[in-house]
């Protein structure tokens, strides 16, 4: 028999990832787990019970590259939020953030969670939030790679999820200006009245706003709504990616008597 | 099938590659120009490539900052034409020959120095590469006869740095400038970058034009003869009704004394040959004096881009520029006194800044910046190949980034801290061909050709007009710097939320600002254009 903790750590994730779409390491249906679909459901469910129920709040999260490493002097008090238990899984979940000492989220840090010879690794996002579900009830060591000396252990039990939350903390000598990278953005136009914010890098926090009309925003896009005034307008998007850079760009929006839009 | 293709920017005419297109073709090569203006270009050039295959394709990298593009470039062309030579050649290929050469197997050689006569050497053998270690300034790949060229390969090679050539000793010597096409019109004006000199006799610890051509045999500062530099005024005055010259000289006057015979030689030669044409000149402050440069506007300069660098006379020791403050403040205000258009620019952060330069910068950017005379420009030393302060910084550990993009930070994390607020708010008015500061700086340039060559048509309105527009934009830029500056002094500068929220503010203040006043700019520019029509 092939014991998956023996397998390259590549392919423990793909094996792993496979696992948690299908629905764990028993052979029930992942749509239909038993506890929902226990022969003798309660009068109050619907006969539909068992029709797809939604995703998991806490689907993995797509491993991406980390853009951001524990610095010298910098560390990270973790704690538990909250447990409360979740029907929905197969195993367990641990969900959490890492924010600085003012609050604002860290993206881009790389997370572990092992527990004997298992290990599954993911990437804080741009609001510094991370996910992982696990395969079953137990110990797990939870840590921001190269911080592990801070690392949370988890008592899990089946179906529990667990929230955590990660806490920067500097070494006074070493705490780090924000700004660290000079990082741009352009808001590129993608129809007559449709915008986005291109960056190369990842992870930003986008803000939007306009000096006229109204804006319907979604991340890295925004629908603009213009006024019927005619007139100059400035259209404006600050990416923002914590303490390691902040990038602003601008467009002057013309609006003419016909309702026309232009760039200026 | 063309022997050479020379491929450069060109947001105004490139007279490296055109120097070297001259050159090659005196010795009866077909030499063909690439315009690579911006990465947006790179597809045009390989095209051009691809129907003139050229035997030997040029890049000329003139700023450190765009060699990333140039490099990408390489290896597009590489792809289109196997078997072309690939060479490089400029400031920062100069000094990174060795590195390039490891780094990036697309190249075949780097031309180091001045080029001309390394290149058509390249170019006359190009088809005997056992030839090639006989070729002074040139640094290579030396590929077995047995290897076959697939870019794999290539890392194989041993790369070989020829010993330097000696620098060009008679100026005059070398042919005019190849200019295939008109020059540039503007407001019916023609206007050409020309050079009368290469070199510099000072050695400021940011710049690296002494070392490039103090690593060559030969005299650092060279010029042409006045009447060689006046004959390549009078064909492109008469040939191409060019009126405005853009010397693009390291250093346009002599040192000391010799800079009042060369006016006056200049001043005769220009008189003689009657050219009604007007001239930008770069220079030293300490080069500035009220008879010289009367005497300068008599003749037709309008502008002079001082290399002021400073209003610290701390930092001015530490760039290394021979310079005080008080002659700094002397030069501009000489040419405001003359009535010379008196451009100038700051490094008001370098790797030694404190509060202290922090704030007597400022002073100097309101008092000589603050009534309009000239758009401000101020930024960020950065650490260029071959520059004495690389050296510095790089014996003293500070240094991150490597060999193609070095960075620093400045001890002192207020002064850090306002670099970063000012790059993160200002990027746009202030580092951007489309900025509000360029654009002032162009409108300054188009109010000299209305007020000296369509003098008929010029109202001194337009002057005052622009004056106080630009007085507006410097203002508000350094309004906003003083609270910049006040927030790194008292503000908790480690809190990245407040300092992005600070930035983003501002940000959006600035370009408020600059929307309406862009549109204010864009009415006087129709005025003057107006003005012309009439």
């Amino acid at each position: 028999m092939i014991r998956l903790d023996k397998l390259p750590k590549k392919v423990q994730k793909a094996i792993l990832a496979v696992i948690f779409f299908f629905g764990g390491t028993s052979a029930s249906c992942r749509l239909c787990p038993p506890i929902v679909c226990d022969p003798a459901p309660p009068p109050s469910v619907t006969p539909m019970i068992c029709d797809p129920p939604p995703m998991p709040s806490s689907t993995p999260t797509p491993y991406v590259t980390p853009t951001s490493f524990v610095a010298p002097g910098q560390h990270f008090t973790g704690k538990i939020v909250r447990t409360a238990p979740n029907a929905d899984l197969a195993g367990a979940a641990i969900q959490g953030t890492v924010v600085d000492q003012y609050g604002q989220p860290l993206g881009g840090l790389p997370v572990t969670v092992t527990r004997d010879g298992w290990e599954a690794r993911a990437v804080s996002d741009s609001s510094g939030a991370f996910s992982f579900e696990v395969p079953e009830a137990g110990t797990y060591v939870l840590a921001i790679e190269g911080d592990e000396a801070n690392a949370l252990t988890l008592e899990l039990g089946l179906h529990d999820e667990v929230t955590v939350e990660w806490v920067e903390a500097w070494d006074s000598s070493q705490v780090p200006l924000p700004l660290a990278e000079v990082r741009t953005v352009e808001i590129v136009r993608h129809g007559r009245l449709a915008f986005a914010a291109d960056t190369p890098w990842s992870g930003a926090r986008y803000q939007w706003s306009v000096s006229g009309g109204t804006l319907a925003e979604e991340g890295e896009s925004a629908v603009w709504q213009p006024p019927a005034r005619p007139g100059r307008y400035l259209l404006q998007v600050v990416a923002d990616w914590g303490r390691t850079g902040l990038a602003v760009d601008a467009l002057v929006l013309i609006v003419g008597r016909d309702g026309s839009v232009t760039v200026g | 099938m063309t022997d050479v293709l020379l491929v450069g920017a060109e947001e105004l005419e490139n007279l490296g590659t055109r120097y070297l297109a001259a050159v090659l073709r005196q010795h009866g090569y077909s030499v063909q120009l690439a315009a690579f203006s911006t990465a947006d270009d790179a597809d045009a050039v390989v095209w051009q490539a691809k129907v003139t295959r050229p035997r030997l394709i040029g890049l000329s990298v003139i700023f450190q900052y765009r060699a990333p593009e140039f490099l990408a470039l390489a290896a597009s062309l590489r792809r289109a034409l196997p078997k072309a030579h690939i060479t490089l050649g400029g400031h920062f290929p100069t000094f990174a020959a060795s590195e390039l050469l490891r780094d990036f197997p697309v190249l075949d050689s780097v031309v180091r120095g001045e080029g001309e006569f390394t290149l058509l050497e390249l170019v006359q053998k190009l088809d005997a590469p056992a030839a090639w270690g006989s070729i002074l300034g040139l640094s290579f790949r030396q590929i077995s006869k047995s290897a076959n060229r697939q870019i794999a390969n290539r890392y194989a090679g041993e790369i070989v740095e020829n010993p330097p050539r000696p620098l060009v000793a008679d100026l005059d010597a070398l042919p005019f400038p190849a200019r295939d096409t008109p020059p540039q019109h503007h407001l019916g004006v023609g206007y050409s970058p020309l050079v009368g000199s290469r070199g510099c006799h000072r050695d400021c610890t940011f710049c690296s034009i002494r070392s490039f051509y103090s690593s060559s045999r030969g005299k650092v500062q060279r010029f042409r003869s006045v009447p060689n530099l006046v004959d390549e005024m009078a064909d492109l005055y008469h040939r191409f009704g060019v009126r405005f010259f853009v010397f693009n000289d390291d250093e346009w006057f002599p040192a000391g004394p010799a800079r009042y015979e060369r006016v006056a030689e200049l001043e005769a030669e220009l008189k003689r040959r009657r050219l009604d044409a007007i001239m930008s000149i770069k220079c030293r402050a300490d080069d500035v004096e009220p008879d010289l440069f009367r005497r300068l506007l008599d003749m037709g300069v309008v502008r002079a881009y001082v290399g002021v660098e400073s209003g610290s006379d701390h930092s001015l020791q530490t760039l290394n520029k021979h310079t005080t403050v008080a002659q700094n403040r002397r030069a501009l205000e000489i040419l405001h006194q003359v009535g010379m258009l008196a451009d100038f620019g700051l490094i008001i952060f370098d790797p030694d800044s404190t509060v202290e330069d922090l704030r007597a910068n400022l002073d100097f950017l309101r008092e000589m910046g603050g009534t309009g005379l000239a758009p401000l420009s101020f930024g960020r030393m950065e650490v260029y190949a071959g520059t004495p302060v690389l050296e510095r910084l790089q014996r003293e550990g500070r240094l991150t980034g490597n060999y193609m993009a070095w960075n620093y930070t400045i001890p002192d994390p207020r002064v850090e801290m306002l670099w970063r607020l000012m790059i993160a708010a200002m990027r746009h008015r202030q580092y951007e061909n489309q900025g509000l500061a360029k654009q002032c700086s162009i409108a300054y340039y188009e109010l000299m050709m209305v007020k000296y060559l369509h003098a008929g048509r010029y109202d001194p309105a337009l002057g005052e007009a622009l004056r106080d527009l630009v007085a507006r934009v410097n203002n508000h830029s350094l309004a906003i710097f003083e609270e910049m500056f006040d927030f790194t002094l008292h503000e908790d500068i480690r809190n990245s939320a407040l300092v992005n929220a600070q930035a983003a503010t501002w940000a959006s203040r600035i370009n408020l600002f600059d929307m309406e006043v862009e549109a204010e700019l864009q009415n006087w520019r129709e005025q003057v254009a107006q003005r012309l029509k009439r």
